[in-house]
């Protein structure tokens, strides 16, 4: 038994790695059609818009913000776009600067959790994700590095071409 | 009355150095452009002219052959130099941007320091002065001392880069690069012969390659880069320069063909994939930098290395492993080994996992190496044989098997030893070993197993996670697979299906090892959705986000703590055998369908009948019309 439901799933697992078919097409309203197209506009558009406010609240030198997509996992067909960067030794206490982090991402219409295992903030918008991960000094009250990842929560599954020809967007500029 | 103290001026600020350790790009290319020359002047020298040739079109032929591989082999011995040279120039750069960060930290002291004191003397009574005065004066020396230290810092950089520049200029004629052929004595041949009767055994060969002169190694990596890169027991960065070499020679070959609007083969295509892929998984770090935590603009380095570059191997499938992190002197390494629908193509993919798991294991300035490691044949996806099922085209049929399982366990054992051989001792704790970690996802948590069952693994944790079973009819519980004791954890999604295929007897892929009753440390990891075979997308990113930070962060925290020595969270293991958790999902599988079935039909049914009522309705208007 285990074997023949191991067969129809592995049957099934590579059927929907197929069913990933490249798509580089638009629909009527002249909208790309794909999922990963699609998202990294909405993606892309959000992040640049945030990106500014978080400078302003939290200032330092800001660096990395490369959007680009993975496959995860290994050659399933499923995507995630991320961008991901970050700035070191922001002024301020951890609890005040994760405040302010928290204030921009709530403000930009994000739903904020405070979960207690690898981010300090999870935030979520439709599908864009954002996770803020700081790491503290040697005093544990201030940040030695805050990182910050903004990506696709549900996994992009219809538009492989495109993500893997996507190449990089720099969001910070 | 006026008293003077006179107080050290501030130090200025000590400019960026020009080269950084991004100069080992350079030596890279100069490296495989060494071997370029190595190979033609090799196959110059080892071949003659056409056979049918006779006569004074023979021996033009050969008189020209003989020049042209005295020529290569002239740039060869040319360029060797220079690339020893600047491989020289990189280690130095490295050093000296340490020395440059110490005495920026110093200036920022001293600076401080003077401020401070300036501070303190005009808020000063009579009765400091004496005591300020000395503090001044012992401040001046100190400071003297510093800009002493940045004058010797400068005429440093100056050396290095002197002798740099002399080594270039010691080989830029034709006469000084045949003069560098003459006098070089290495025998490539009689090398070659040494390392092939050490038998693969990486504690000999790592005695051995430190044996060898810094040229003779230089030589080597030059003239076999394909050899020492892959040679478990070499020393890592070593390794990363000889496969960064062919690495650049695949790229340069194939794109050059492309640029020049020649069609590449099919082989060649699939070899310029995976030569990509491991370029793009080389390249993480770049494209998602770490923050920059001393504040001097760039971003915290990463010390990637290219530990396995075999693009040609398992029939073109490719062998690729990738560190993030230097495995030979992080406290802490990892060693991922991935599974089904993985060759080499995957290996950006896999190096993304492992970078999650090396930020999060550095996050508080732990050293950490994490490996994505797809040193082994898995079973994978070759869409060009689709239709080929179950046969080597798909290559998903020997997923029902463990063969690949255990010829994997047998190569990853062996690299393990080879981690092993290379680790150099930590000079604060003397310790001479990383705590080695080796995390096994799907079917190579499978082939993780069977190279501790059947090679004792020399790790000090194995970690298995998404498990179709924990490889072969002879392991029946933890101990069966060797560890360390309590060194076996198990992270298993309730709703990832390919947990659910482990099972008692001797059949399939061997026991759940995520069962209670095998014995490993279970950790807690987020169920995963509930899926139905209409969408088994769903399952599939169940079984593929153990180190999601996002739809998994229990699982990448435990994975996190387990490759930093310590004591993951713990869960009961299951109780449920795994089988009746697939024949469980079977049996509410069919109901579901049933039910869709049911309503689709009920839905169809109902928009028949109103549209027949319409029909009919309609129909009833016209007699009405007919009759007035």
């Amino acid at each position: 038994m285990t074997r023949i439901l191991f067969v129809a799933l592995a049957v099934g697992l590579a059927a929907s790695v197929a069913a990933c078919t490249p798509d580089g097409s638009t629909n009527a309203a002249g909208r790309p059609d794909n999922d990963a197209e699609v998202f990294k506009t909405e993606m892309d558009a959000f992040v640049r818009d945030t990106l500014p406010k978080l400078q302003a609240q939290v200032g330092g030198e800001w660096t990395g913000f490369q959007g680009r997509f993975f496959e995860k996992g290994g050659n399933t067909g499923q995507w995630e776009y991320t961008a991901e960067g970050g700035t070191s030794r922001p002024a301020g206490s951890a609890d005040e600067v994760l405040d302010k982090v928290e204030a921009v991402l709530i403000e930009q219409g994000m739903e904020i959790t405070r979960p207690d295992v690898i981010a300090d903030i999870t935030g979520r918008k439709a599908n864009i994700a954002v996770q803020v991960t700081r790491a503290l000094d040697a005093d544990v009250e201030s940040i030695s590095t805050l990182r910050v990842t903004f990506s696709s929560y549900d996994r992009l599954k219809s538009s492989d071409d495109f993500a893997e020809n996507a190449g990089m967007t720099d969001l910070l500029k | 009355m006026t008293t003077t103290i006179l107080v050290p001026a501030h130090v200025p600020a000590i400019p960026e150095m020009t080269a950084t350790a991004e100069a080992a790009d350079v030596t890279t290319a100069l490296r495989s452009t060494a071997t370029a020359m190595s190979d033609v002047s090799e196959w110059m020298t080892a071949h003659g002219p056409p056979a049918d040739w006779t006569g004074d079109a023979s021996q033009a032929a050969d008189h020209a052959m003989t020049q042209v591989a005295k020529a290569t082999n002239a740039a060869r011995a040319a360029f060797t130099r220079v690339t020893t040279a600047c491989d020289k120039y990189v280690d130095r750069v490295v050093t000296l941007a340490a020395v440059r960060d110490g005495l920026v930290d110093d200036r920022l002291k001293r600076n401080g320091q003077i401020d401070d004191l300036v501070n303190r003397i005009n808020q000063s009574t009579a009765d400091d002065i004496a005591t300020l005065q000395g503090e001044a004066q012992a401040l001046q020396w100190q400071v003297d001392h510093l800009n002493d230290n940045i004058t010797k810092f400068w005429e440093d950089v100056t050396t290095a880069e002197d002798l740099l520049v002399a080594a270039f200029q010691a080989v830029d004629s034709t006469t000084e690069g045949q003069a560098a052929a003459d006098r070089d004595t290495t025998d490539i041949t009689a090398l070659r012969a040494e390392l092939t009767t050490l038998g693969g055994d990486p504690g000999a060969i790592h005695d051995w390659w430190t044996s060898l002169s810094p040229a003779e190694r230089e030589a080597l990596k030059i003239s076999d880069p394909d050899l020492i890169g892959n040679t478990n027991g070499i020393p890592t960065g070593d390794r990363d320069e000889a496969n960064r070499t062919s690495l650049d020679r695949d790229l340069d070959r194939l794109t050059a063909k492309q640029d020049a609007g020649e069609e590449l083969s099919k082989e060649e295509q699939r070899l310029l994939d995976r030569a990509r892929a491991a370029q793009t998984a080389t390249g993480i770090p770049d494209t998602q930098p770490l923050v920059d935590s001393d504040g001097d603009g760039v971003a915290d380095p990463v010390d990637v290395n290219l530990l396995v570059y075999q693009p040609g191997a398992f029939g073109g499938d490719g062998a690729v492993a990738v560190s993030y992190g230097d495995p030979d002197t992080a406290a802490n390494t990892a060693v991922i080994v991935p599974g089904i629908t993985n060759d080499g193509t995957s290996i950006a993919t896999q190096g993304a996992d492992a970078y999650e798991l090396y930020k999060n294991s550095i996050a508080n300035q732990e050293s950490a190496a994490t490996i994505a490691w797809m040193g082994y044949d898995a079973p994978s996806w070759n869409p060009e044989n689709a239709l080929d099922w179950p046969g080597d085209g798909l290559d998903m049929g020997s997923v029902i098997n463990e063969q690949k399982a255990e010829a994997g366990g047998r190569l990853l054992a062996d690299f393990v030893d080879g981690l092993r051989a290379t680790d150099t001792l930590d000079p604060d704790t003397g310790d001479a070993r990383s705590n080695l970690t080796v995390i096994g996802h799907s079917y190579g948590s499978t082939t993780a197993a069977h190279a501790a069952h059947d090679h004792g693994l020399d790790a000090d944790a194995l970690t298995l996670i998404g498990s179709p079973g924990a490889g072969g009819n002879d392991v029946n519980s933890v101990r069966g697979l060797g560890m360390p004791e309590g060194k076996v954890y198990v992270g298993a999604a309730d709703n990832d299906f390919v947990t659910w295929l482990g099972r008692d007897g001797n059949v399939g892929m061997g026991q759940d090892p995520a069962q209670a009753g095998f014995g490993a440390k279970v950790f807690p990891v987020a169920g995963g959705l509930e899926f139905h075979a209409d969408d088994l997308g769903q399952g599939v990113t169940n079984h593929t986000s153990y180190f999601d930070p996002k739809l998994n962060p229990e699982s990448l925290s435990n994975l996190t703590s387990i490759v930093q020595g310590d004591e993951p969270t713990l869960t009961g293991g299951r109780t449920q055998d795994a089988n009746d958790m697939a024949l469980e999902w079977a049996r509410d599988e069919v109901a579901h369908q049933v039910e869709q079935e049911v309503a689709t039909t009920l839905q169809e049914a109902t928009a028949v009948y109103n549209d027949s009522a319409d029909w009919v309705g309609d129909r009833v208007e016209d007699f009405k019309g007919l009759w007035p």
